[in-house]
């Protein structure tokens, strides 16, 4: 057998896989020559200039000049990321190696997870291998780090207890409020991060009891160990903390730059007993803090700045306070605790949800509402009994418990105020809206025609593309063989999953005409495909053969009979 | 016997699809024959899940026209009772008549609209390649050029629809390798969790047991093939009594209480050789690929056996060009060295019938042969990149380009 090196690197593209008379594989080139030798028992396609190879069971990688640039001595060899390989030594210890044969983590961890898509990934050393309560795999006693894209050890792996700060902290508990909180994790096998790390809460044990922050990038204290009973995740350079004792607890902030701890109150009894939102992060030079006389500002020294403020609303998008003296009205502050506008004689306020109109907020004066901006401008008069915070450049209003919309922009009235609830629409300028009419049902109101559709609907989806997917009252005959098929569900309920909990996840497709386009009941996953569809057929409603033929090609792969089985007509399109 | 036909009118053939010298058949679209595959899914056996997914996502093959029906899968529990009988086999021929396929596969070229009775052409204008409004203003004419027209389509269009029913079977003969099958096993459970592919959750640990396979992984697929009969009752039946171009619920109620007169008949069956699948080129963190790999290769292998067997299953493709000789064939339409193709040119006569007139003969040169398998291109395999079969002429005149080639016995 003839063997041949080529003395300049040959493009991967022009390597291919040729098995030998031997029964083994190597790499030839365009013109047959065997330039990688044929001396593997598995060779696979060249990715970014190597290929995994293998030989006596161990894998290694080969690049385009026939160098093992990874020795064949893993029992596994992976992709884990661009020019990164997992690699797994005996049983069960992986390490990382790049595609130029360096190691970048020596095989000594027990677990190495997949990154995430901050580019992170978990490592831990020891442990053994035991079953969590939700039936999965965790490594009990494994100490734990944190690596990234590139195969760096960011946080070595010393921590038996390590966490996240992450939105399922804000969950249930009050006195935490806002904010990104640690959330407790047993880092279960298979499971990757959450989130870009930028702080850890980590202790030396698996639990709560005595934890410090850690700084994702270094690993290096940002707080050290056993300070506080509990944190959120540091903003503005600040760490928001809680002590709990049983005659005593308080609440403060730890300056990350300054180390210095700074307790801005204390309270009666252990923490347990507050259910109350006790104090926020910073959002820029000020905090709000919670107290029996009620809320107010700290400056970054801990000094009360404003206060007297019954209740607290913030627009995270402008990063404006609305703050409500006990005294009436409502301050509007920037992140700085300064007043943006004087006092109007404001009573409440309303923030938009999207970030694209934090520009304007529903505001009240006494008992009647408007619309105003950021500035103190007044948009729309106080004229109306509710307001709500405009989005895509359109208000709800409402006026004698009947509600409508208007544009803010040429304040032309686009619904009267006629209806017990309107619903947002997701496009600018929408042609129609959705409006809950006194059945109590929705309809479709055309603003051209200032018209009232008469069917209506118990639940509705937005407007897409003319389409919206509605969900008649009191639909029945939902259960079939066919529905559950398209959720991809047993035939029949089982222990887990009942069809019940899904019979409102059904419903039609209309259009903006008011006509039902898809008269069947649809699942909502198959929303897409079936608007796609109309929208094929030359946006017309479908005929009955026509949604037939769609239901079944849509369940298709969900089906199976019996070869003996005489199969219902009801399941054939034809 | 009614006669269509007995008038000759002299058409123009300028409703069929151009096919001027020079132009590559890339340009062209030809007639192929229509098919329905359905699988026979052994529950009981290993591996089951991952060969039912494997199937439903292989697409119909490049040379047949998709003539699925909304049944695809049909499940056994038991073996097929001699499945590897040449014989008609007794199973699925009462599957096939009890279900009345063959009107459901008459119901498709026509969309019947299942409600309603209501058909159109327009299935078969597009697959027959006619100009559509030349075609509309001939059937409206309702002449014996109608007549004519419907014949051609009835003979080369509706007459080439065929059922496969395969019966996939793993075969477990593999030597077990422990080190494959624990680092495998690894792999397929953390690609499961990478790539977040509901497949991979679906489907359970049974990809890690394929990995103690893979190295003999294979599956033996038996494929009985059975074809639409439309002779000339059948045809007159329906066109007279079935056919409705508006909703006609006499019509519509006639064909379903007569579905039963439409027939498939059994042509005949193969088995695959159930060779082992190599997996070199299968990305190693998707073991499905394994799978889907061994079923794509033994089918394809049954269907071009099944047209090397049976003169009305075998395709036509047309000649990409002509210097060289080259087609869109390859090995895995079985080609060889060993195999002839005539070459046909197609003529319509004067009733506006399509006929198929031989050329010449050619046959494929032995290195060049095109590996268009299934993932050759990532196995590495010989030839994987030729794009193309190159021919040398064996016989007969000047060639040009789109016209058709079809294999001929040895």
């Amino acid at each position: 057998m003839s063997y041949a090196l080529c003395a300049i690197t040959i493009s991967a593209q022009e390597l291919t896989l040729k098995a030998g008379k031997n029964g083994k594989v190597g790499y030839t080139d365009a013109t047959g020559s065997v330039i990688i030798k044929q001396k593997y028992d598995i060779g696979l396609p060249f990715n970014d200039g190597v290929a995994r190879v293998s030989r006596n069971e161990k894998w290694g990688l080969v690049n385009t000049n026939g160098k093992e640039v990874v020795k064949c001595e893993w029992s596994e060899l992976k992709l884990w990321a661009p020019g990164i390989w997992l690699i797994k030594k005996g049983k069960d210890k992986y390490g990382l190696v790049s595609s130029e044969g360096k190691v970048l983590l020596k095989p000594e961890y027990s677990r190495i997870s997949p990154l995430n898509s901050h580019g992170r990934a978990i490592v831990t050393k020891g442990g053994k291998i035991t079953k969590a309560n939700n039936g999965r795999n965790y490594l009990r006693k494994g100490k734990h780090g944190v690596v990234d894209a590139d195969g760096q050890l960011l946080v070595p792996t010393k921590w038996l207890g390590m966490w996240e700060f992450s939105t399922q902290g804000e969950v249930t508990t009050k006195r935490y409020g806002t904010g990104l909180h640690l959330t407790s994790s047993m880092h279960i096998l298979g499971d990757t991060l959450e989130t870009d790390c930028e702080y850890l809460g980590v202790a030396q044990n698996a639990t709560f009891d005595k934890f410090g922050v850690i700084d994702g990038k270094d690993g290096k204290f940002v707080m050290p160990i056993g300070k506080y009973w509990y944190v959120s995740k540091p903003s503005s350079g600040k760490i928001r903390w809680w002590k709990s004792g049983k005659r005593k607890s308080s609440i403060g902030y730890y300056d990350i730059g300054t180390k210095q701890d700074m307790t801005v109150r204390e309270i009666e009894g252990p923490l347990t007993d507050v259910n109350y939102w006790t104090h926020g992060d910073f959002t820029g030079s000020i905090a709000p803090v919670n107290s029996t006389d009620g809320w107010y500002f700290i400056d970054r020294n801990g000094s009360k700045v404003r206060g007297g403020y019954k209740r607290l609303n913030h627009n995270q998008f402008a990063n404006i306070w609305a703050a409500y003296p006990k005294s009436g009205g409502c301050d509007f502050l920037d992140c700085n605790g300064r007043q943006l506008f004087v006092d109007q004689g404001l009573t409440q306020v309303e923030f938009p949800d999207y970030r694209f109109d934090s520009r304007y907020m529903a505001v009240a004066k006494g008992e009647s509402w408007g619309i105003i901006d950021t500035l103190g401008a007044t948009i729309l008069p106080f004229d109306y009994e509710k307001t709500r915070a405009p989005q895509n450049g359109i208000a709800f209003v409402c006026k004698e418990g009947k509600w409508g919309a208007i544009n803010i922009s040429d304040k032309s009235q686009k619904v009267p105020c006629q209806y017990l609830n309107i619903k947002y629409s997701l496009t600018s300028d929408p042609a129609t809206f959705w409006v809950m009419s006194q059945d109590s049902l929705w309809h479709n109101f055309v603003v051209a025609s200032q018209q009232l559709q008469p069917e209506g609907y118990d639940n509705v989806y937005a407007w897409v593309e003319g389409y919206a997917w509605v969900h008649p009252k009191g639909m029945t005959g939902i259960d079939t063989p066919l529905n559950r098929a398209q959720l991809g569900i047993p035939p029949t309920d089982t222990k887990d999953q009942t069809f019940s909990s899904y019979v409102n996840d059904f419903g039609y497709i209309v259009g903006e005409d008011g006509r039902v386009y898809f008269n069947q009941p649809l699942a909502t996953q198959q929303i897409v495909n079936v608007r796609n569809l109309i929208h094929q057929k030359g946006d017309r409603p479908l005929t009955q053969a026509e949604i037939h033929q769609t239901l079944l090609q849509l369940t298709r792969n969900n089906r199976s009979y019996l070869l003996s089985s005489k199969i219902p007509a009801s399941d054939w399109d034809f | 016997m009614k006669h269509y036909i007995t008038t000759i009118v002299l058409l123009a053939t300028t409703y069929i699809c151009a096919m001027a010298q020079g132009q590559t058949s890339e340009q062209q679209e030809y007639r192929r024959s229509s098919i329905y595959s359905l699988l026979i899914n052994h529950t009981e056996q290993n591996f089951a899940d991952e060969i039912c997914t494997a199937f439903m996502a292989m697409p119909v093959p490049d040379k047949y026209n998709d003539h699925d029906l909304s049944v695809k899968v049909l499940d056994m529990t038991t073996k097929l009772k001699k499945a590897k009988s040449d014989k008609e086999n007794s199973e699925i021929t009462e599957f096939l008549e009890q279900n009345n396929i063959a009107s459901r596969l008459v119901g498709k070229w026509f969309n019947r609209d299942i409600f309603e009775g209501t058909c159109d052409m327009e299935l078969v204008k597009a697959r027959g390649l006619y100009n559509a409004n030349h075609f509309d203003q001939v059937m409206a004419e309702k002449s014996q050029r109608s007549q004519a027209l419907l014949m051609d389509a009835g003979e080369d269009l509706i007459g080439n629809t065929f059922v496969l029913v395969n019966d996939i079977r793993y075969v477990d003969k593999s030597k077990k390798s422990q080190g494959w099958g624990i680092a495998l096993s690894v792999l397929g459970g953390l690609a499961g969790a990478a790539t977040g592919n509901s497949n991979f959750s679906r489907l359970g640990n049974n990809l890690a047991t394929i990995a103690e396979s893979v190295k003999g992984f294979k599956v033996r697929v038996n494929t009985f093939l059975y074809q639409l009969v439309w002779d000339e009752a059948t045809a007159a039946n329906f066109y007279t009594n079935h056919y409705a171009s508006e909703p006609d619920a006499q019509k519509c109620a006639a064909f379903d209480n007569a579905r039963s007169a439409y027939r498939l008949k059994y042509v005949g069956k193969v088995e695959s050789k159930g060779s082992t699948t190599s997996f070199m080129g299968v990305n190693m963190d998707e073991p499905i690929n394994m799978v889907r790999k061994a079923c794509q290769r033994a089918l394809d292998e049954n269907v071009a056996d099944l047209a090397h067997d049976f003169e009305d299953f075998r395709t036509k493709v047309p000649l990409v060009s002509t210097a060289p000789i080259t087609a869109y064939v390859g090995l895995k339409e079985g080609v060889s060295s060993k195999s002839r193709f005539e070459v046909l040119e197609v003529e319509e006569d004067e009733k506006g019938m399509r006929h198929y007139k031989r050329v010449g003969v050619i046959k494929p040169v032995a290195n060049l042969i095109w590996d268009n398998r299934y993932m050759s291109v990532e196995e590495g395999a010989e030839n994987a990149t030729l794009g193309s079969t190159t021919f040398k002429k064996v016989s007969g005149g000047d060639f040009f380009p789109g016209m058709l080639i079809r294999e001929i016995e040895d």
